[in-house]
């Protein structure tokens, strides 16, 4: 599903040039569940993002589905990324001025859905994720664990077939995190592809395949399931 | 609980700590390791000295080290290098065996 | 402490650089503005003022009303003011007239230069213990105005002498009258209603026209009085209809009034006929005023959001404050001091800027401006009361703004302000809106009501007219010859003569009539013409005939006995149809003049009166036909050029040879008449243009604020799905809901300041909405176009960027 070849990422600030991701030669098929791993600052975020087509590479190329997607315009990834991925962050980014229902509305809002289509997909996730109870709520107003779910919500809502999460249990207590991760399990056991960024051992053991990038590298990858 | 803490008594940089953990009645046993590898050294990935190619070669060397490691040990965790050690601490677990 | 303040806010306006300057470029544009306004109001509400005894001296105002007539003169019958003073002695202390043949010009020679002066009369000596006069040089008082001596301004010394005495040299005046100069005195400044350059003693008149008329029947002269010290006008006032009573004309004393006039209020505040120079109105200054403070009042809120704005971004250097132990009031004191330094920069800026445009704004306004009027007027206690004020208002929203920032919620990270939910600034953006839409629905109104003005039809022919002042030349003498060579120029369709420039005024003058058998008298507009005057002008006749135009008007053989009076004339004398008053007759003192034709209305002032009656006359006698040929109108074809005008030019220099050839435009002499509509309007749009680009300012920052403030925001949504175009839209959507609002609450308002407005005029334009409509648009436009720019800016930014965790 998800494929690099020899990607290559610089960032450039005025005299310093760091190069995140070096010669990075990965392939993610479709239902798998990937977790990266590696201590911070190694690049993780960065690749993540682009896989998630926030970003483009430096060099190398991206193949998401077979098209080389390396080099899109930011228009174009907008619309491939609507359409297909969803994300979940640590620091759940909802947007504060608006209710729990219209914070996971907010993708489908842009994919152009009906008002009812909308309601019906919505109302769906939420109950899935048991904060059906707390839709007119406000983000402030819910706990941490809560947080996550509605971001999840989000994430799932639109029905994609690819979910990065950037360090979701990152600000959760173990209790929640464990409840986030059962949630990720569930739906890659339901067929969508996952790619998660972690840098606890006890998240990635969830994952089907583990890979160990560091200082821009992979070191090495390792399988936990069969 | 997940995960423990313990605070590590001093060690040398070099030194490979080994711990055993027993759970239950039965004392299931579980093994972990921590490993130094040395990844800063003087070999012939060490001709050329701009940033670039010491990165690579840490990588390099630390990649090899990982590879010839032993496989009856998984890798847990690689952990942030502190600055100017030419060793770096990486976390096995030993795999235990299906009944 | 204040020192301390001082210091720490004067470094933060270099460290907020960008919200310092567009805080005092907007606040300094206002304050420009209003500057220039309030120097404009104060210098038009000083006229006449510089006289010392300035607040003793009254003008008499003479009112004739009678059934639909009503005049109001400035002018007054010549016996009027030795008659004042001989009745009323415990009242007046002196008196004195101006006149000056109710001709706009005299002709002035003196050595080869000769100018047609518009500034001269003849007064009584009397003029200068009322006025004051600040003589610069003076002949002994035995020669110094008597009769046949005259008293000049300094300009015209300059003019006329160069540098060289005047002293005892002779001038002569309408090539007849020889004047000897006794005088050189300073001229006044623009601050008067009138300007003197010649003045000679009305006993001069008398080897001019013999003994002074002294009939009471012709409002000839302007007369002045100066009370005694300590009397009430209205005690004076009280006893005049007494005196009109007494001495004015049986056939008008029933119907006249007469009241004094202050002389500081001529300027502003008189709506009489027979002005020596134009004047202006008095609400066309308040208006200029009262933009300009709302103008003021927008560059304000500005600085208010401005600066709430700014302190958002400081969050964490005010919570420093707060933790080391500010409370509620160091803060507003801080935010004062910070608002009053950059008040006062904007001020320094402001006076700058005024000061280097001031000689513009005076040629464009007329008057002479210069910046010592600042120091006059008290400008600058107003300005810094201004700017005091303001920094209050400022500091102390800002300050208690602040004083609500959640140390906790800091701290933790937690504080959004990224968007317009603070209830003061969207309060004060949209009050910001309504002002300026009203502003503007204003000025688009008033301009219409201009072009509507300069456009309408008035009822006669006014293009390719031009018109040349004849009176007392040998053009009005010759009248029928200067005709005939005009009209050989084959691009010279008509010519005519008149009294009075068509469609700018009209003598009034007594007629009589029979009504059911009585006989009765009235006042009525006239104009008194030569031949071919209803075709020059292409004046519609609906009844009866033309006067025969070729008839020779003052054959002896055949009298004539027309006069043609206009519809609204004939229908005040017969109401149901007016051709029924063919042939009645409507005859002056001792004639026998019938009515002959009646014309379709035209206006015969500017438009700032309705239609009046109006009688039009032709003379029987060449003596008078010569006296009231005052002007010459001639119509040129469409094809015309230079060369016909320089061929009029030829044909006048024949029978003038000195005087100086003036020739205009009938409808640059009509679109004069507007001269102050046009001021008005010219400041009011240069308002309007202030006014977007302060609120455009003003927007501008917000925008860019909450574009900072939301980047993680749009990032996230951008992660989601968001397109560029649902970007722009989040940042619109506020915006464009509070001009909606403040359309709702702009649109009553204005109407009913333009319904006040409009009210004012005779000839009114129909309040079109499409005006309203325009106004909202522009707003929208100004608006969206900044947003735009802006949030297009930050959609196309890296999503990356905004979601970094750190």
């Amino acid at each position: 599903m998800l494929k690099t070849k020899k990607l290559v990422k610089i960032f450039r600030s005025d005299e310093v040039e760091t190069m995140a991701l070096n010669n990075i030669n990965l392939d993610i098929s479709e239902g798998e569940f990937v977790a990266i791993m590696g201590p911070s600052g190694c690049g993780k975020s960065t690749l993540l993002n682009i896989l998630g087509l926030l970003d483009n590479p430096t060099s190398g190329e991206l193949f998401f589905n077979g098209t080389d997607v390396s080099y899109f315009s930011e228009r174009n990834r907008t619309k491939l990324r609507k359409n297909n991925v969803g994300f979940v962050f640590q620091s759940f980014n909802l947007i504060d001025e608006l209710s729990v229902y219209e914070n996971v509305e907010l993708p489908l809002l842009y994919l152009k859905n009906s008002k009812a289509e909308r309601k019906q997909k919505v109302m769906e996730v939420l109950d899935y994720m048991q904060i059906a109870h707390r839709k007119k709520h406000f983000p402030q107003q819910l706990s941490g664990g809560q947080q996550q779910r509605v971001a999840v919500a989000r994430a799932v809502v639109t029905n994609p077939k690819l979910i990065l999460a950037d360090e979701p249990t990152g600000n959760l207590d173990s209790a929640n995190g464990e409840e986030v991760m059962k949630l990720l399990t569930q739906l890659n056991n339901n067929g969508t592809t996952i790619v998660m960024v972690t840098h606890s051992p006890i998240d990635a053991d969830k994952a089907h395949r583990i890979v160990q990038l560091f200082d821009g590298h992979i070191v090495t990858e390792s399988i936990r399931k069969a | 609980m997940k995960t423990l803490t313990i605070p590590l008594p001093a060690n040398n940089e070099d030194e490979i700590i080994d711990i055993e953990l027993f759970v239950g009645l039965d004392k299931k046993k579980y093994e972990f390791r921590l490993e130094s590898f040395l990844w800063e050294t003087d070999d012939e990935l060490s001709k050329i000295r701009d940033n670039t190619s010491i990165s690579l070669a840490r990588i390099t060397r630390l990649k090899k080290s990982i590879e010839e490691y032993d496989k009856n040990w998984d890798l847990v965790q690689i952990f942030a290098p502190i600055e100017n050690n030419n060793r770096i601490r990486v976390l096995y677990r030993k795999l235990r065996r299906k009944k | 402490m204040l020192k301390n303040f001082l210091k720490i806010a004067y470094r933060n306006l270099f460290r907020y650089k960008f919200y310092s300057i567009i805080n005092i470029l907007g606040f300094s544009i206002g304050l420009s503005a209003f500057l220039l306004a309030y120097i404009y109001t104060c210098n038009s509400l000083s006229f006449d003022k510089f006289h010392h005894k300035s607040n003793r001296i009254y003008r008499i105002a003479n009112i004739y009303e009678k059934d639909s007539t009503l005049n109001k003169y400035a002018t007054t019958p010549f016996p009027l003011s030795k008659s004042l003073l001989n009745e009323y002695p415990e009242f007046i202390e002196s008196s004195f007239r101006i006149f000056n043949f109710q001709e706009p010009f005299q002709l002035v020679e003196y050595n080869n230069r000769n100018f047609n002066e518009k500034n001269f009369f003849f007064a009584d000596s009397s003029i200068l213990e009322v006025f004051d006069f600040k003589f610069v040089q003076q002949s002994k008082k035995e020669s110094f105005f008597i009769s046949n001596s005259v008293i000049i301004s300094e300009s015209a010394k300059e003019k006329y002498f160069g540098k060289y005495n005047p002293l005892g040299k002779e001038i002569t005046v309408n090539e007849g009258i020889r004047l000897k100069v006794t005088g050189v005195f300073k001229d006044y400044p623009k601050q008067s209603h009138l300007h003197f350059d010649f003045i000679t003693p009305i006993s001069t008149l008398s080897n001019i026209i013999g003994n002074e008329p002294q009939t009471w029947l012709w409002n000839a002269c302007w007369t002045y009085v100066l009370t005694k010290p300590n009397i009430n006008k209205e005690k004076l006032e009280k006893q005049l209809p007494a005196f009109v009573n007494k001495y004015f004309d049986k056939d008008i004393r029933n119907y006249s009034s007469l009241y004094l006039q202050k002389l500081s209020d001529i300027h502003l505040k008189s709506e009489l006929e027979d002005e020596i120079e134009e004047n202006n109105r008095s609400i066309y200054i308040y208006v200029i005023l009262g933009t300009s403070i709302f103008l003021l009042l927008i560059a304000m809120i500005n600085f208010i959001n401005l600066s709430i704005v700014g302190s958002v971004s400081r969050i964490k250097e005010i919570s420093v404050r707060k933790v080391l132990g500010a409370n509620k009031f160091q803060l507003i004191l801080l935010f004062m001091t910070e608002a009053f330094l950059l008040s006062f920069f904007s001020l320094l800026i402001a006076l700058f800027f005024v000061e280097t445009s001031i000689s513009v704004a005076g040629k464009i306004t007329d008057n002479q401006f210069n910046i010592g009027l600042v120091f006059n007027y008290n400008a600058f206690t107003v300005l810094f009361s201004i700017i005091v004020f303001t920094s209050i208002i400022v500091g102390l929203n800002t300050g208690l703004y602040t004083s609500g920032f959640s140390l906790l919620k800091i701290i933790r990270n937690k504080t959004r302000m990224g968007n317009l939910k603070w209830i003061s600034g969207k309060f004060l953006i949209l009050l910001q809106y309504t002002i300026s839409l009203i502003l503007l629905i204003l000025v688009l109104i008033n301009f219409n009501q201009l072009l509507f003005l300069k456009n309408s039809d008035l009822g006669f022919n006014e293009k390719n007219i031009v018109v040349i002042p004849v009176g007392n030349t040998s053009l009005s003498e010759n009248y029928k010859k200067v005709k005939s060579l005009l009209l050989k120029n084959k691009n010279i369709v008509s010519a005519t003569a008149m009294d009075n420039i068509i469609g700018t005024k009209c003598f009034h003058k007594r007629y009589f009539y029979y009504l059911n058998n009585e006989k009765k008298v009235q006042f009525f507009p006239e104009i008194t013409v030569r031949d071919n005057f209803l075709q020059t002008f292409n004046i519609k006749i609906l009844e009866g005939n033309d006067f025969d135009n070729n008839q020779n008007f003052f054959s002896d053989t055949i009298v004539n006995d027309k006069i043609i009076i206009n519809k609204t004339l004939a229908s005040s004398f017969n109401n149901s149809h007016i051709k029924n008053v063919i042939n009645k007759k409507l005859f002056r003192f001792q004639g026998n003049e019938k009515i002959a034709a009646v014309i379709k209305d035209f206006n015969t002032n500017s438009l700032h009166n309705p239609l009046s009656p109006l009688v039009i006359r032709v003379d029987n006698n060449e003596n008078d036909a010569i006296e009231n040929t005052k002007y010459l109108a001639i119509k040129l074809n469409e094809n015309f050029t230079n060369n016909d005008l320089k061929y009029i030019y030829k044909v006048w220099r024949r029978f003038e040879k000195k005087r100086p050839f003036e020739i205009k435009f009938l409808s640059e002499i009509l679109n004069k008449q507007y001269k102050n509509e046009d001021l008005l309007n010219f400041f009011l749009w240069m308002q309007s243009l202030l006014v977007i680009i302060i609120s455009g300012l003003g927007i501008w920052a917000v925008t860019y604020f909450l574009s900072v403030q939301r980047t993680k925001e749009i990032g996230i949504r951008k992660a989601i799905g968001a397109s560029v175009f649902d970007i722009i839209n989040l940042f619109s959507k506020d915006f464009i809901k509070m001009i909606l609002i403040a359309n709702i609450f702009a649109w009553p308002i204005a109407y009913f300041l333009i319904n006040k407005w409009l009210s004012i005029f005779a000839y009114r334009v129909e309040i079109n909405f499409f005006i309203f409509l325009l106004a909202a648009l522009l707003m929208l436009f100004q608006t969206l176009l900044i947003v735009w720019l802006q949030a297009f800016k930050v959609s196309n930014s890296n999503p990356v960027k905004a979601l970094r965790d750190e």
